[in-house]
């Protein structure tokens, strides 16, 4: 049993201590799922969807920037009013140029914002020399600054949808890995979660059988205990009964052999049975211990005698101390009283029935429950 | 004809005893426990002893062993151990004496015992491990 116990224990912390690594592993991957899909939302939230509405807006800008200057290059062009639209163009696409400029800067995205920082200068250059025109300025003159517009618009134009494409594939890259996590995630919890289920019901049946087994062991030590005290206590009380005797037999024995006056067969008749008397409490005592000492199944012994039997008026009280059938020969009337207390002691029982089955004298029973039993 | 100690707690059972060896015709003494037993050994040895195994102050095997701690001679006395104790077998092998006779028991029984010891002289050899 010791050895089924401690395997049990082994079972039972294994199981536990698996269980809590499992938790401690799940607890980790979680952290470091969660700190992954956070940043990757940041990087979304707080640079490629900010950076891609900029350059939207300085595409906007720029479109109209285009058309405003395209519009003061024809020959009736009232420039004095376009060139505050041109201002107000020029304020509102600096504006969202420099919300792109401030936000994080994204690998490839540096050079690109030199290119547009470049480009930007030369469109502005270009505007200055445009709103400066006269209405002397030959069409050629005109034509020329028309074809650099368009180039330096369209170069503006690519980086603006450069920078675009940059923030877009980030924050698509971005998207991807959130994916991947969360697709990575939810089999994984479910695993540890699921090992960490079975874990708990192997700990807890390991538990169960520990501390069924725990309660056996008690049980067990508890009827040893009480065995080994009845032991004790019979064995004293055979001891004292048996002891005394030695006596009688001694002087019974003796006079056996000292009677040898003819016409005694009587007297050493008397001495023979006094003899074999006393060996049948030998063998009564010695019945009884080995009573006491078995064990296992539920107990029941009786016995039976040839005397006068147990009148009725005595029934009731004839296991007390001290009390003793009237018409019975010398005695302390401790015995019954000493069986009852032995067998009540141990959740036993003792009773008697006279006449007995022969017709006569009397029965007594004892009984003592089955060791297992509480 | 030998000389006698018996030991035994119980007055009654110790005279018993003694009378019945002194009708054999033996030279009895008699001691009421261990410690008494042990001071009648020293006063003369006997070639028996009779000894009881509980017994107050110091018990039949407590004197044995005293009896066997020593080479005065004592350890030589071979032991008839008298009791009415549940293991007495038990007893007698721990003490290494060949020799007991349980209570009750009839005087031929007895007698049988002690002649035996007296011709054989047998002392108490405990086993070496219970030494």
């Amino acid at each position: 049993v010791s050895s089924e116990y401690a395997r049990l224990l082994r079972w039972l912390w294994a199981a536990l201590s698996a269980m809590l690594l499992g938790l401690a592993g799940l607890i980790a991957f979680l952290h470091v799922a969660v700190a992954d899909i956070g940043q990757m939302n940041r990087l979304i939230a707080e640079d490629t969807a900010p950076s891609v509405v900029a350059l939207q807006g300085m595409s906007v800008g720029l479109s109209r920037l285009q058309s405003a200057l395209r519009e003061s290059l024809s020959l009736s062009a009232d420039l004095a009013a376009l060139r505050a639209r041109i201002a107000e163009e020029r304020r509102a696409f600096a504006e969202n140029t420099e919300t792109w400029l401030s936000l994080p800067i994204d690998p490839g995205e540096g050079e690109l914002m030199n290119e547009a920082k470049r480009d930007t200068e030369r469109l502005d250059d270009l505007s200055r020399r445009i709103l400066a025109m006269t209405p002397a300025t030959p069409p050629a003159t005109r034509e020329a600054f028309r074809r650099e517009l368009d180039v330096t618009a369209s170069d503006l134009e690519e980086v603006i949808l450069r920078g675009a494409k940059i923030n877009t594939d980030i924050a698509y890259s971005a998207t991807e890995v959130v994916d991947r996590v969360g697709r990575r995630l939810l089999p994984t919890a479910v695993a540890i979660g699921a090992g960490s289920v079975v874990l708990a019901a192997l700990a807890l049946t390991a538990a169960y059988r520990v501390s069924r087994t725990e309660a056996a062991l008690a049980e067990r030590r508890a009827l040893q205990q009480k065995n080994a005290e009845l032991e004790a206590f019979s064995g004293r009380v055979a001891h004292d009964v048996l002891s005394p005797l030695m006596t009688v037999s001694l002087a019974v024995g003796l006079a056996e052999q000292r009677l040898t006056t003819p016409g005694d067969e009587r007297y050493h008749g008397m001495l023979v049975r006094a003899g074999t008397s006393l060996q049948r409490v030998r063998q009564v005592v010695s019945d009884l211990l080995e009573f006491a000492r078995a064990a296992g199944p539920p107990l029941a012994a009786e016995t039976e005698d040839t005397g006068p039997g147990v009148p009725p008026e005595d029934r009731e009280r004839i296991f007390d101390p001290f009390v003793r059938a009237s018409a019975s020969g010398p005695g302390l009337g401790l015995g019954l009283a000493t069986v009852k207390r032995l067998a009540e002691s141990h959740g036993g029982h003792v009773g008697l029935r006279s006449p007995a089955r022969s017709g006569h004298g009397a029965l007594f029973w004892v009984t003592l429950p089955a060791p297992s039993s509480p | 004809v030998a000389d006698v100690l018996v030991v035994d707690d119980t007055p009654e059972i110790a005279l018993t005893v003694g009378d019945l060896l002194a009708m054999e015709g033996h030279t009895v003494r008699v001691a009421y426990d261990g410690k008494a037993g042990l001071a009648a050994l020293d006063e003369r040895l006997p070639e028996l002893v009779v000894l009881d195994i509980e017994m107050p102050v110091l018990d039949g095997p407590g004197m044995a062993a005293r009896m066997l701690n020593d080479d005065r001679g004592r350890e030589c006395i071979p032991i008839v151990l008298v009791s009415g104790f549940v293991d007495l077998a038990a007893v007698a092998r721990r003490l290494g004496t060949p020799y007991s006779v349980p209570k009750p028991s009839t005087p031929e029984t007895l007698l049988d015992t002690v002649n035996r010891a007296l011709t054989e002289r047998t002392a108490p050899h405990p086993p070496q491990e219970l030494r």
